[in-house]
């Protein structure tokens, strides 16, 4: 019951994702316009059609934003930008030699070799995207409202 | 005259469009209104960016209507145009009638 009304409501990582690049009383506007549209097009012309909406929005409006944001703040966006790929250049080799460690410090590779696999290859890249995405956090802090988007 | 006082091509659509809603301009009315009479996609952080643009500019201003329902218990801004702003439209319109007399455009590029 509640996965079909989960189902009928707008992907949450689309609306994740507007909240982090707006400010709150923007994020009231964009995404009651966002939900309103979006449960007029489900009822119209179904659940596929309204979430492939929904996404193709959400980028389109998340690139307006960034660029809107450039055009009053260039100095501090393309700051963020910067520092945010030589944070992500700086970190990125982090979670290949933690897991490495704690492969090596309990013997994965003696005594679960499939297990060793594993986490060599998925683990790395879970650690990548979860490396990312922090770092994308710190890039989306917005210094004049002086909080975290992330809410 | 600076080139403030003229409305760029979004700017001069979204105007127009609020004119044309009156008191009924929030986001999903301007992007369908657009929608409608240009045939082209736009997103709300286009519409919302414009908005913005415009209102720092003092050509609309905004309010805050009631949280709705339908909306997730979030409230619709509600935007008009202001008497600079339609004094911006004038200009802009005259400007590009100016621009456009004499051209026959359909005969000529088409």
């Amino acid at each position: 019951m509640t996965s079909q009304a989960d189902f009928l409501q707008p992907p949450r990582p689309a609306v994740w994702l507007v909240n982090l690049f707006t400010s709150a009383e923007e994020a009231e506007s964009i995404l009651g316009d966002l939900l309103e549209e979006y449960f007029h097009l489900v009822s119209k012309s179904g659940v596929a059609f309204a979430r492939n909406w929904y996404w193709r929005q959400t980028v389109k409006t998340i690139a307006h934003l960034v660029g809107a944001g450039f055009r009053v703040a260039p100095w501090l966006t393309t700051a963020a930008a910067v520092g945010g790929f030589l944070l992500l250049r700086f970190v990125s080799g982090l979670p290949e030699r933690a897991i490495f460690a704690v492969l090596h410090r309990y013997q994965v590779f003696e005594h679960h070799f499939n297990g060793y696999v594993f986490f060599a290859t998925n683990g790395i890249a879970i650690g990548h995207v979860i490396v990312s995405m922090f770092v994308g956090c710190i890039v989306a802090w917005r210094p004049r409202e002086g909080r975290w988007l992330l809410r | 005259m600076s080139g403030r006082d003229y409305l760029g091509e979004f700017e001069h659509i979204i105007v127009l469009a609020l004119l044309r809603l009156d008191d009924r301009a929030y986001g999903v009315s301007v992007r369908q209104e657009i929608e409608f009479r240009t045939n082209r996609e736009v997103s709300i952080g286009a519409v919302y960016a414009t908005l913005d643009r415009l209102e720092t500019k003092g050509f609309v201003k905004s309010h805050r209507g009631d949280p709705t329902p339908e909306r997730g218990g979030r409230s619709k801004r509600f935007f008009r145009v202001t008497a600079k702003g339609v004094a911006a439209v004038n200009r802009t319109q005259r400007a590009l009638q100016r621009m456009t007399e004499g051209l026959d455009l359909i005969r000529t590029y088409s």
